[in-house]
């Protein structure tokens, strides 16, 4: 086991004595690009900042490669941090600042010499070693901050927020770079970020945080398809949800009455108890629509009927407000696959379908 | 048509008549300067009234060992009490200027300030009275002390600042890169500190060359700095003489001023965090 | 000059400064660099202004410096004139005129300063940044030149030979020279001279926070200029006029060279008063006693301008 947390819990003085970080438990693995995904204020950068050093737990423990470390500096650490902002020293060239923590360790001076060059290559800022950070663009400071991370061959790399400077085509660029990266060089990456997009693309595993807990772990597969609160349903992609209670007929499938009447089958549920109240979740991208008239490619799925009243067309795909018989508004997100034509008007008469699993039952709890 | 338009815009934002206001007040400020500096270099000997250009008063001010011993004076104090404030000031900076929160903070910053708020004639008599009951006897050991202390307010603000626009990830990378605490501070902090340190240095060494009235007070015989040689004169009767002296004070002043101003400017450009 | 920290760099830094160590929680070393201030300005200054009190209640030895016995005689002196001859008191307003004196020359500075200051201020605010930088560097570098000098410079204007009469008597407005120094005009104007800065610079680190964007709401909600000058700018400005204000205001009240150069013998201000007691006049205790007046006005006024400022900070909901 590479890190292993334990009741981690941390209180700062004086902030309303609010616990930031309550009861996490955590293990990651060697060789694992595990993400701690959340909302500003979660908590997700406190908890790096106690794997780094910079913090001390208010209880809890930390073992770091088979070492308890809580009390330890953060300069006695075998793992390096990509800072948001980078923190880059701007009083050094890029290659001093790459340098920095070898000279920390006392390398001798060719060794340095030689790991900062091949380091700038890996990142390919070769021709830019004596430029200093603020004339470099947001990119290349990026990759000065990671080629300065890694160049000591920490056994993890902790990154703070690390793409949220960057506009949005270079983020996408660095994403593969920082997976193509960690792949290669086969350390742990410990990634926070609030970008779920970014999480499910890059993450071996994900864990989501919440007002200082865990709300829920594992692949990004599982946390998008199989989100277990409320919370992580609405917070990780777009999700309609339904309130009312968990219908479960003796033997038959579970099924969902919503607040005012739609049923709806359900082919998953966290609490198995009937009548519970719970919440139903789709994801718009698996609802199908059909005009009514001609409407029936119904594999055995919902049948649930409604008018279009609203649409909002993005490119890729169009969503379809549809306003269901009990007063309920559905999205279904639907491909612009043809060319033309295939879209709905507003007004028109729609019949709602989904494969079998799209619906599933989730806690209320918020 | 796009001029006019620029103009009504702008003057949406100001207001009528303020500009005058701005550029009187500059009259105010800098005519009485440009006086002084326009007959430092007149031959004439009535101080008001022009006889051509000449450099004979810097010459004869340059021979004059009162004078001479004057700006030793001066320089010595200053240089001094420069080194002890800038010293002091820097450790207190670092004491509060990283947004350290803890009882007594406030009452710090009001005691480093503390020179400033008072008017200078009750630090005169204070520090004057003070050194009597110690029965110190006035010198240059006493001008130095009371210079160091008004100093500290001075060099404390600029390096203050520099600290709290100082990105404090920066030496947490480097604690994260295995610096221990003080190489941390010495290969990070201490280098971004500079331009303020200097910026600092320089306004307490203009302070300190500048001040008069305490100086005049606790200054013991043959302790007389500049400003007090050309007091003294001045009681006596206004000389071009004294207009080139002024000068060359103004001058040093403004250089000095100038010189912080662009090392403070110059070392904000690395401090900045990197745009992105 | 603000002096505040954002909740999540205290926390940062509370964590720094407590080393991680196996001890917890220790006292943070760097607290200790506040030792050198606390003694130097301890010592140096906190202390002399103890002794100045103290000094206030001694008796005057006859050659400067203090007899060490309690008496009230220097305030009594302030208020009063003791017969020689029969010791009774009667009532002088001798000093009591140099006090009040002093104190409306400041206020009238600290007026004048304001209606100059203040234009100024927001016109360099509203420039756009180049000329921004510039002008305020322009004011501010008075501030830094030598206050005697500076003063000498408004000798030089003022004078019978000086620029106002050379040039006034060039054009023929008038013939004989007239006189401007010494009396309470040439000293008001020696102040504004001086402190002007002071008055301009916490006006525009105001004003440039001022949104632009307020006034041209304001305009565009059918205000007339004197309406958004008003309702916009004046109550953002508030704490700055009372900064300047109060920076005017202090070394004025408190100021020795003005009177000195200017007003000639015969004008008095309490800060050459307080000089002359501790010069020629060797009157070491009524000096104090003035200095301890001069500090509690200067208090008063302080305290003011803080309930003042704190009452605008209530409303403002800062």
């Amino acid at each position: 086991m590479t890190i292993e947390l334990k009741g981690i819990q941390k209180v700062f003085p004086g902030a309303g004595a609010q616990p930031v970080l309550d009861g996490v438990d955590l293990q990651i693995q060697d060789n694992e690009f595990f993400t701690l995904l959340g909302p500003s204020g979660c908590g997700k950068t406190t908890l790096l900042r106690l794997i780094a050093g910079f913090e001390r737990p208010t209880a809890g423990s930390i073992v770091l490669f088979g070492k308890r470390v809580e009390g330890t500096p953060p300069n006695e650490r075998p793992v390096n941090t990509v800072f948001q902002h980078y923190a880059l020293f701007p009083h050094q060239t890029v290659a001093r600042n790459v340098g920095f923590g070898l000279r920390m360790l006392r390398r001798p001076a060719e060794e340095i010499d030689r790991e900062v060059g091949r380091m700038l290559e890996l990142v390919r800022l070769g021709a830019l070693a004596d430029r200093f950070p603020h004339q470099l663009s947001g990119g290349q400071q990026q990759r000065v901050a990671l080629a300065r991370a890694l160049v000591t061959s920490p056994r993890a790399l902790l990154l703070d927020e690390p793409l949220s400077a960057l506009d949005s085509k270079l983020r996408d660029e660095m994403r593969v770079e920082l997976k193509t990266l960690q792949r290669e060089t086969g350390i742990t990456f410990i990634f926070v970020t609030h970008d779920q997009g970014e999480a499910l693309a890059m993450s071996d595993r994900i864990a989501v945080l919440r007002e200082g807990r865990i709300e829920q772990m594992g692949v990004p597969d599982d946390i998008y398809e199989r989100p277990r609160t409320r919370f992580v349903a609405q917070f990780v992609g777009d999700m309609n949800v339904f309130e009312g209670r968990l219908i479960k007929p003796p033997g038959g499938p579970f099924a969902f009455r919503t607040r005012s009447g739609a049923i709806l089958p359900i082919a998953e549920s966290t609490r198995q108890d009937d009548n519970a109240e719970m919440l139903a979740v789709v994801r718009p991208e698996k609802i199908r629509l059909a005009l009514a008239e001609t409407g029936d490619d119904s594999q055995g799925g919902p049948r649930l009927s409604g008018v279009v009243s609203n649409k909002l067309y993005l490119g890729t795909d169009t969503v379809y407000f549809v306003d269901l018989p009990h007063g309920e508004t559905l999205r279904a997100r639907m491909q612009n696959a043809a060319v033309s034509g295939d879209s709905f008007e507003i007004g028109a008469s729609v019949l709602v379908n989904a494969d079998k699993g799209a619906f599933r039952a989730v806690d209320r709890r918020p | 048509m796009a001029a006019q338009s620029t103009r009504s815009m702008r003057s949406l934002v100001s207001f009528r008549g303020f500009g005058a206001m701005a550029a009187l007040c500059l009259i105010i400020l800098y005519v009485p300067m440009a006086v002084l500096v326009t007959f430092s270099f007149n031959a004439n000997r009535a101080v008001t009234v022009w006889g051509g250009f000449s450099f004979q008063w810097y010459v004869k001010a340059a021979s004059n060992s009162g004078l001479q011993y004057a700006a030793w004076n001066s320089l010595t104090v200053a240089l001094i009490a420069t080194t002890l404030a800038t010293a002091i000031a820097t450790s207190a900076a670092l004491a509060t200027g990283r947004g350290q929160r803890f009882r007594g903070a406030q009452a710090f910053y009001a005691l480093v300030n503390l020179p400033l708020m008072l008017p200078e004639i009750i630090i005169a008599v204070g520090t004057l009275s003070f050194f009597a009951l110690l029965g110190m006897t006035l010198s240059l050991t006493t001008v130095i002390i009371a210079h160091t202390v008004f100093c500290i307010p001075f060099s404390y603000l600029p390096i203050r600042s520099r600290l709290e626009t100082m990105d404090r990830r920066l030496e947490e990378a480097a604690m994260d890169l295995y610096a221990t605490q003080w190489r941390a501070f010495r290969h990070v902090t201490m280098p971004l500190l500079m331009p303020g340190i200097m910026s600092g240095a320089m306004l307490a060494f203009v302070v300190s060359l500048d001040d008069f009235i305490i100086t005049a007070m606790v200054a013991g015989a043959g302790a007389g700095t500049l400003p007090v040689y050309v007091y003294t004169q001045l009681k006596q009767g206004v000389t071009p003489e004294i207009n080139a002296i002024s000068t060359v004070l103004l001058a040093v002043s403004i250089l000095l001023v100038a010189a912080s101003y662009f090392v403070a400017k110059a070392g904000s450009r690395y401090s900045r965090p990197a745009a992105s | 000059m603000t002096y505040s920290t954002s909740g999540s760099d205290s926390r940062m830094l509370n964590a720094r400064h407590l080393r991680p160590g196996p001890r917890g929680r220790s006292f943070p070393l760097s607290r200790l660099l506040m030792l050198p201030t606390i003694a130097v300005i301890g010592f140096f200054l906190v202390v002399p202004l103890g002794i100045i009190v103290t000094y206030s209640f001694l008796e005057p030895a006859t050659f400067g410096g203090v007899v060490w016995s309690f008496s009230p005689e220097a305030y009594i002196q302030f208020l009063f004139e003791r017969d020689i001859f029969d010791d009774t008191l009667a009532f002088n307003t001798a000093y009591l005129q140099i006090f009040l004196r002093s104190v409306s020359l400041a206020v009238a500075a600290t007026l004048v300063s304001l209606m100059i200051g203040f234009p100024t201020a927001y016109f360099i605010a509203t420039r756009p940044e180049r000329q921004k930088n510039i002008l305020i560097f322009l004011i501010t570098l008075p501030f830094w030149t030598n206050l005697l000098i500076r003063t000498f410079c408004v000798l030089l204007i003022l004078r019978d030979d000086g620029l106002i009469n050379t040039v006034l008597m060039g054009l023929h407005i008038y013939e004989k020279p007239v006189t401007y120094l010494y009396n309470n005009t040439a000293m008001a104007a020696g102040l504004v001279y001086s402190y002007l800065p002071f008055m301009i610079l916490p006006l525009y680190a105001n004003l440039e926070r001022l949104d632009k964007g307020l006034i041209e709401a304001a305009y565009d909600l059918y205000a007339k200029p004197w309406r958004v000058f008003t309702e916009v700018v004046l109550p953002h400005a508030r704490p700055g006029i009372i900064a300047g204000s109060l920076l005017v205001f202090v070394p004025s009240l408190g100021t020795f060279l003005v009177p000195d150069m200017l007003g000639g013998g015969g004008r008095l201000l309490i800060g050459n008063l307080i000089q002359l007691q501790f010069g020629s006049s060797r009157n070491w205790p009524f000096g104090a006693a003035l200095a301890v007046i001069l500090l509690a006005a200067i208090l008063l006024v302080l305290m003011l301008a803080a309930s003042r400022s704190r009452s605008v900070n209530v409303q403002g909901g800062h």
